[in-house]
């Protein structure tokens, strides 16, 4: 084995973290908008009241401090991400192949982790322990992940619905996580197969000594690029849904100084557009428009 | 024959519509309603409006864009769409909604998830301009190729699409062929959002090109920030009709009913849709003997825009509607009222009490609630002597989407509902489930041409749906019926519906707002205030 594979791996691995942390950072610093709703994150299960209502329900509702993500929200939350609650709602026969493609990758997500807590323990006895969970971890992630690449690529391009709104970048993401799983689980039945904890220790630590199937190689090389290339498409939905769930669920009235300074800063920004009623003229600011009349010029009084 | 369209298709260069409703394409209506009409569903739009207007996309034509007159001058537009386009991607432009935009354009993973949540598109028979990610699918592959100038690479990733002016046109009629009810995202399993999409590609017209519909430009926040209001009524014609709503009231009631006006100092400073005073006076009506017998201090204001909740700038315009809200609250910050109440009017509920409140400094930021938590409070606070058996009749009750869904101001009609009227009904679903009435995002005001037919036949039919059969155990015309719909909007595009479908003749259903059933329980008002007439 080259030192190409940790490499990959690493590399993958990095590239894949800087992206998220780039949407993280491209999220948050979208300027804080008006309100268009409470929940803008389908936020179905997550109202404590049984009805669904909300404190708009009370006359007096400016006085009282109503409290956010209370345990029932986070809790459906969680459910959200991990058994993808919202889509076996409300698309049962998507979520049958979404969610083991999104449960495998959590999978693989643990097994890489757990991975990399053996080897830093690996003098230790429970080493040996982690290394199971990790392995038993990888194996249930690569198969689950193959399989729903695969049902979701088949339903890409067979459903109705879907096939007009795919793009080849879809079928070849979706392609790419197929194939890494395949050649990796491919190369891991073969005789040649060197011993899981083996395995991920070399691969982890960059040592040369061992050899690996050229399919696992090739799957490993594959996966790492799949890896990093994540964060910069719509597969990096996860990261969006719940930086924008939390910047929005924040209150107002909790949140006071700090959206005021923000609001502030908005109000001040030159808008640029060109029709006539907006009297934008390049040189007002948001906040002289608003208070423009387009009929009179007429201000209003503060 | 439904037609096979494609996102592309968008840029087809002929006139014909891209897609054309023929009846037995649609959703079938309600079987109560009897044979179904063959041949197309909405009626043939006029030649010379074909001729001299940009109405290529579905048989019917909400804007009346010119036809450019030559290349040159349709390349103007195209660019000027361009730079719309890029300056909706800006803060600077675009602070308001960016995030969201952003979001959706960027992580909608084109599912198809919400399709069947759009009641547009179910009823139009699963046409594929009405899906609810068409728009947006357009939207975003224009926006990866002309923002994000994207190349190869990006057009295998989110696909390609030609910009050019029949492409331009036919999206500026599809961001009107949208209620903004945004039904689609509540149930988007990653909260991208549609309905916002629609929204926001209204704002490139309006705001870049100046192309918005007359009735929510001209006739609306134009003529409320010239005269006060979008019904062209100024101050002294609202309190002339208001002082007739107040006599009328005492007649049909046998009390005496007044209307304060300009009350320094009140409790509540009350603001209904001024549609209301010359469509549905028996409302305004209605809240001013219920607030009396209540004891409680309030007023209405005759200052520019504070008699009218309307501001159609919510659905088209950000400078519009920013304007509008800030003369509304200015008002009440001069009459020093204690509090703001938003009359029945859904859209004006979303602008006052959750659209404005960033941008409101703390002068202004006077607390606001909803009528119909104030019904609620009264209702149940024991200084009415309600008679439930007033309103012994079927009635069931419409779900504003922005009250409801956008607002979740779910229970308190529900209880006003179940303590005055013995024989409420739910529609299927309700709540923030239910569906929109089809005039949501400013479409109930809009008429120009067909467009009427088209909300009708199209936007309207699954409330129509629903509507008929939460009544199934008594329709026809024996048996009085009523749709409590505590909004302007769904209102208006209730009473056209029904008259479009003939409901009043054939089922005796009417319509109204929530104050009205609360005034007809109650004890010491002559009995039978409602007054079973069309209108
Ligand atoms: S908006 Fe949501 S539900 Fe609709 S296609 Fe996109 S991700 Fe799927
Ligand atoms: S907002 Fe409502 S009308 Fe518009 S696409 Fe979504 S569901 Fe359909």
């Amino acid at each position: 084995m080259t030192l190409l594979l940790p490499i990959a791996i690493y590399v993958g691995l990095g590239v894949s973290l800087l992206g998220c942390l780039l949407r993280i950072f491209q999220y948050a610093r979208t300027p804080v908008p008006l309100v268009w709703d409470l929940l803008p994150a389908s936020g179905e299960e997550t109202d404590h009241a049984e009805h669904r209502g909300s404190y708009f329900e009370e006359t007096n509702w400016s006085k009282h401090p109503h409290h956010e993500h209370s345990f029932c929200e986070i809790s459906a939350m969680l459910q959200d991400i991990f058994l993808l609650h919202g889509l076996w709602r409300i698309n049962r026969p998507l979520w049958q192949w979404s969610f083991p493609f999104h449960a495998g990758l959590y999978l693989l997500l643990a097994g890489g982790s757990l991975s990399g807590l053996g080897v830093l323990f690996h003098p230790y006895a429970i080493a040996a322990v982690i290394f199971l969970l990790a392995r038993i971890c990888a194996w249930a992630g690569l198969w689950l992940t193959l399989f729903g690449s695969i049902g979701l690529a088949w339903r890409r391009i067979t459903d109705a619905n879907l096939r007009p709104y795919t793009v080849p970048g879809d079928l070849i993401n979706l392609g790419g996580f197929a194939l890494a799983c395949l050649l990796i689980l491919a190369g891991s039945l073969s005789r040649t197969m060197p011993p899981f904890q083996e395995t991920v220790f070399a691969l982890l630590t960059f040592q040369k000594i061992l050899q690996l199937p050229v399919l696992t190689q090739v799957g490993i090389v594959i996966g790492s690029a799949m890896a990093g290339y994540i964060p910069f498409t719509q597969m990096a939905h996860f990261i969006a849904k719940y930086i924008t769930y939390f910047l929005e669920r924040r209150e107002d009235a909790a949140m006071k100084a700090t959206i005021q300074a923000e609001m502030a800063r908005n109000l001040a920004y030159h808008p640029t557009w060109s029709a006539s009623h907006i009297a934008a003229e390049g040189n007002k600011s948001w906040a002289e428009i608003a208070i423009s009349n387009p009929i009179s010029a007429e201000r209003i009084s503060k | 024959m439904k037609d096979v369209i494609r996102v592309s298709d968008m840029s087809r260069r002929n006139s014909d519509s891209l897609c054309t409703l023929d009846e037995p394409d649609l959703k079938p209506s309600p079987s109560s309603l009897g044979s179904v009409k063959e041949g197309p569903a909405l009626t043939p739009l006029k030649p010379e409006v074909i001729q001299c207007c940009e109405c290529s996309l579905d048989g019917t034509c909400a804007l009346n864009i010119a036809r450019p007159k030559s290349r040159e001058e349709e390349d103007r537009l195209v660019a000027s769409f361009l730079s719309g386009l890029e300056k909706l991607f800006t803060r600077e432009n675009n602070w308001t909604f960016l995030r969201f935009l952003v979001y959706t354009m960027e992580n909608c993973t084109r599912c198809q998830s919400c399709s069947d949540a759009c009641h547009i598109y179910e009823a139009s028979g699963r046409q594929e301009i009405y899906r609810p990610t068409y728009r947006t699918e357009v939207l975003r592959r224009l926006y990866f190729k002309y923002v994000k100038h994207g190349g190869l690479l990006s057009a295998w990733q989110h696909g390609d699409i030609e910009l050019n002016w029949p492409l331009v046109a036919r999206l500026a009629e599809l961001s009107y062929r949208c209620n903004l009810c945004r039904r689609c995202a509540q149930v988007c399993p990653i909260g991208a959002d549609n309905g916002l999409l629609a929204h926001e590609l209204r704002k490139i017209f309006s705001q870049e090109m100046g192309i918005h519909p007359k009735e929510l430009h001209d006739k609306g926040t134009m003529l409320q920030l010239k005269v006060g209001s979008t019904t062209g009524m100024p101050a002294a014609a609202v309190k002339d009709n208001v002082e007739f709503i107040d006599e009328d009231m005492s007649e049909r009631t046998g009390l005496e009913v007044h209307t304060p006006w300009d009350v320094e100092g009140a409790d509540v400073l009350l603001i209904h849709n001024a549609g209301e005073i010359l469509a549905w006076p028996e409302n305004p009506g209605a809240y001013a003997v219920v607030l009396n017998a209540a004891g409680i201090r309030w007023t209405l204001s005759s200052e520019l825009a504070g008699y009218d909740a309307v501001n159609y700038g919510l659905w088209y315009d950000d400078a519009q509607f920013t304007r509008v809200a800030l003369k509304q609250l200015e008002v009440a910050r001069k009459l020093k009222v204690k509090k703001i109440v938003i009359g029945e009017c859904g859209h004006a509920h979303k602008s006052l009490l959750v659209n404005v409140n960033r941008i409101a400094d703390d002068e202004l930021n006077i607390p606001r609630f909803s009528s119909i938590d104030l019904l609620r409070d009264i209702v149940f606070s024991g200084k009415l002597k309600l008679d439930p058996s007033r309103n012994n009749f079927p009635i069931t009750l419409q779900d504003p989407c922005a009250i409801v869904r956008l607002m979740r101001i779910i229970e308190p009609q529900r209880e006003i509902l179940h303590a005055i009227a013995p024989r409420f009904r739910e529609m299927t679903p309700h709540g923030v489930d239910n569906y929109c009435c089809g005039g949501g995002g400013g479409l109930a005001i809009l008429n120009a041409n067909n467009f009427g037919d088209w909300r009708s036949e199209v936007a309207g039919r699954k409330k129509l749906d629903q509507i008929l059969n939460a009544f199934s155990d008594s329709l026809g015309s024996s048996i009085p019926k009523y749709v409590c719909a505590p909004c302007s909007n769904c209102k208006g595009q209730i009473r056209d519906l029904f008259s479009y479908w003939n409901i009043w003749e054939r089922n005796r259903i009417l319509y109204g707002g929530l104050a009205e059933l609360v005034v007809n329980a109650m004890a010491e008002v002559k009995p039978g205030f409602l007054d079973w007439e069309w209108r």
